[in-house]
């Protein structure tokens, strides 16, 4: 399986501060990639770094296994939907659709005109007279519509109503199974995240903290509940969060292997659980950095029920 | 391309044809105006005659003058702000409302984007400019035949209006490029066109443009020249000597406005006139000087724009 | 066809709920060898899951001998597990509705009535042992 993103070693300052610090990932294709992390934390400076429209001051990333350079072709193969959902405000939904079709060769008019049937989306109406829900909806047809390869959305479903917000979900969902779209989107809502994506990247403070298949991360990690013992100590397994009640001490742990001290039960983790104890403890593990040309965890591993 | 250079540009087209509508009228029927007063007030015919007609003319001015001063700015700026409108949102309107991120993602690169863009703009603008330049140059003429202003020939044929608009187009898409929002691409637009265009029309005129003649008669007589199609760029005076002398001490050796016991009084004392003229087809030349000086700088500009666009962050 | 239904809050994976959904349809005879899944699209399109999701249950079904997918047509049960015991439960299921209402009005929770099931079933089978 090839890797869609990489990242090695990528970096971005703005004046004195690093916004993005040595930050390696390699993301396969076909996935469903949540990127997390606390407002801050670099998902939209990364997210702009793979699309182009930031040049990297360390290190490099690359799209389809070229720097997202000014090229057509490359360019003809992402869907970007940046955070703010930028349309021409005095365009008409007509417009703007006449805009995506002008401006990319593989745009697909039969499709974008269903799916504005299926959003309700009134061609003659001006954008700006679009709710937030519909401009949302209008912009995602438009990265949907030119038939990416890889679509990066930067949080998508903020400010959207719940209804609107699983709408949505079902769509993007509904066009990774039939056209095997890689979809990174940033959120930084856990909670919701765990049906939908089956790979993680967490970023806190512009690094890299967790990436990996959700299905390995959660199996990699237990949950550990036992008499009270301060300073914690877990035997290998390396020691996530700790927390402590007069009689009892929890411990998530990343493990090394199965479990064996008979003082602990194990519980498993929940992915929002994972990635909420991370970010509790931003020194906590960073994943080793993987080789730009080669892609560490790709198969997909079968856990035995 | 071409569809959609033209609707993101078309509000900006709009408000420069608004423009026009609003200057157009105002350059129109203040110039029907002086034309009918000029020939009711018999100016037009001392003119066609070859007279001095002094009187006749400072009639006009002072009838006029306070309206010719504002619409000849109107007339000077006009092209200006064609510019500066066309161009000032242009890059400018797409940081502020962050299109430029969904502009630079789809399948085009930015080079041709903005190469599509700018063609389209300056194309349209030198359309509407072109326009605007007939205008003025018909408003400048009606005065350039009463030989009542002097700038009129600098203005002769459209490339000058055209070519400021260009400049402006320029500068303030540049403007756009690096100060990314629209009001201040705008505002330093406008004050780096007035900067720039003074500049360069200092030096059109002392280093590009070929001198002017100068020719002495007396004072009080018609000028030898009269008749011809020159553009008389100053006039001045000299006494019998052939020192300088101001309007001021002319008018207290000779007191009065005109008329026959002036014009004696001026002959008497030997006071000549200096006009120092350009020939009619050497008008040509500075506008075009100078029209060439204007898109060259333009294009600096341009590329300036060009370079910080195609850069990322 | 078996429709599927999720609980976003129960901590169990999703491809483990599906699984057991479609073994609890074969238990009680819903779905019978022959029929066929919804297919990953169809599933994703009422869930707004991830396809790949999906897939992963329907490979563990076929792991266990349960499903088979069928190229170009979809995925079809193969495999009952609806025991022969369990036919003719019509009278018992009754029976137990019965049960649970009596339950209820005693003021007993799902809980409650769950945990006596399950002491009830241990007993028996305690007993048989």
């Amino acid at each position: 399986m090839t890797a869609v993103l990489e990242a090695s070693r990528l970096g971005k300052r703005y004046r004195r501060t690093w916004a993005l610090r040595d930050c390696s990932l390699a993301i396969p294709e076909g996935r469903v990639v949540a990127l997390v992390g606390p407002n801050g934390a670099g998902k939209t400076t990364l997210l702009h770094l793979a699309v182009g429209l930031l040049a990297p001051t360390a290190g490099e990333v690359r799209i389809f296994g070229a720097p997202p350079a000014d090229r057509a072709e490359v360019l003809a193969r992402v869907g970007f939907l940046a955070q703010d959902k930028p349309l021409y405000q005095g365009f008409t939904v007509a417009e703007m659709l006449r805009y995506g079709a002008q401006l990319n060769p593989g745009w697909d008019q039969a499709l974008a005109g269903r799916w504005l049937e299926r959003f309700q989306l009134p061609p003659a109406r001006r954008v700006g007279h679009l709710s937030g829900g519909q401009r949302t909806q209008l912009a995602l047809v438009l990265a949907l519509a030119k038939r990416p390869r890889l679509l990066l959305l930067d949080e998508p479903m903020a400010d959207l109503d719940p209804l609107v917000r699983h709408d949505l979900t079902r769509l993007l969902m509904e066009t990774v199974a039939a056209e095997g779209l890689t979809v990174v989107f940033s959120s930084h809502v856990v909670a919701e995240l765990a049906t939908v994506c089956d790979y993680l990247v967490l970023l806190a403070v512009g690094r890299v903290q967790l990436a990996g298949d959700t299905e390995a991360l959660l199996a990699g990690h237990k949950l550990l509940v036992g008499p009270r013992r301060d300073p914690p100590t877990a035997g290998p397994h390396q020691i996530v969060e700790a927390s402590h009640t007069q009689r009892q001490t929890t411990l998530l742990v990343r493990a090394a292997g199965p479990v064996h001290d008979p003082a602990w039960a194990v519980h498993e983790v929940g992915l929002e659980q994972l990635v909420l104890a991370y970010m509790r403890h931003p020194d906590a593990t960073v994943l080793p950095r993987p080789a730009l040309a080669a892609v560490p965890h790709d198969t997909k591993r079968e856990v035995s029920a | 391309m071409t569809w959609v250079a033209w609707r993101q540009q078309r509000p900006a087209i709009l408000a420069a044809l608004a423009l026009l509508a609003v200057a157009g009228p105002i350059l129109v029927v203040s110039g029907w105006q002086v034309t009918s007063f000029a020939r009711d007030s018999g100016l037009a015919a001392c003119v066609a005659a070859g007279g001095d007609c002094q009187v006749l003319a400072e009639a006009l001015t002072s009838h006029y003058g306070a309206m010719l001063e504002s619409v000849s700015a109107l007339g000077a700026l006009l092209p200006i702000a064609l510019g500066l409108l066309v161009g000032g949102p242009l890059l400018a309107r797409e940081f502020e409302q962050g299109t430029h991120r969904l502009a630079w993602t789809q399948s085009v690169t930015r080079g041709r984007w903005l190469a599509a863009r700018l063609a389209m703009a300056a194309g349209v603008l030198v359309a509407v400019a072109g326009v605007a330049a007939v205008l003025l140059t018909w408003w400048w003429g009606r005065f350039d035949q009463l030989r009542v202003s002097s700038r009129a020939a600098l203005e002769q044929g459209s490339l000058v209006p055209v070519a400021t608009a260009l400049l402006a187009f320029a500068i303030a898409t540049a403007a756009g490029a690096l100060t990314r929002r629209v009001v201040p691409a705008l505002a330093t637009g406008l004050v780096a066109v007035l900067v720039v265009a003074l500049a360069l029309n200092l030096a059109a005129q002392s280093w590009l443009a070929p001198r002017p003649l100068p020719i002495t008669y007396p004072a009080g007589q018609p000028s030898p020249r009269v008749g011809l199609d020159d553009q008389v760029v100053d006039s001045g005076y000299r006494d019998r000597a052939g020192r300088d002398l101001s309007a001021r001490a002319v008018d207290r050796l000779c007191p009065g406005t005109a008329g026959q016991a002036v014009d004696r009084c001026l002959a008497a004392s030997g006071i000549q006139r200096v006009d120092r003229y350009q020939p009619a087809g050497r008008a040509w030349q500075v506008a075009l000087a100078q029209s060439i000086l204007y898109l060259v700088v333009a294009a600096l500009f341009l590329v300036l724009a060009w370079w910080r666009t195609l850069r990322p962050d | 066809m078996i429709e599927f239904y999720l609980d976003r809050g129960s901590g169990v994976a999703t491809y483990l709920q599906l699984v057991h959904q479609v073994k609890q349809a074969l238990r009680l005879g819903l779905l019978r060898p022959g029929d066929q899944l919804p297919t990953a699209r169809e599933v994703v399109a009422q869930l707004g899951i991830n396809p790949n999701t999906v897939l992963k249950a329907y490979r563990e079904l076929e792991r266990e001998g349960l499903v088979a997918p069928r190229p170009g047509q979809g995925t079809f049960v193969q495999q009952s597990l609806a025991s022969p015991s369990l036919a003719g439960t019509d009278r018992l299921q009754r029976a137990l509705a019965g049960w649970v209402h009596d339950a209820r009005a005693a003021g007993l929770t799902g809980e409650d009535m769950a945990a006596l099931f399950d002491r009830a079933v241990r007993d028996a089978e305690e007993g048989v042992a």
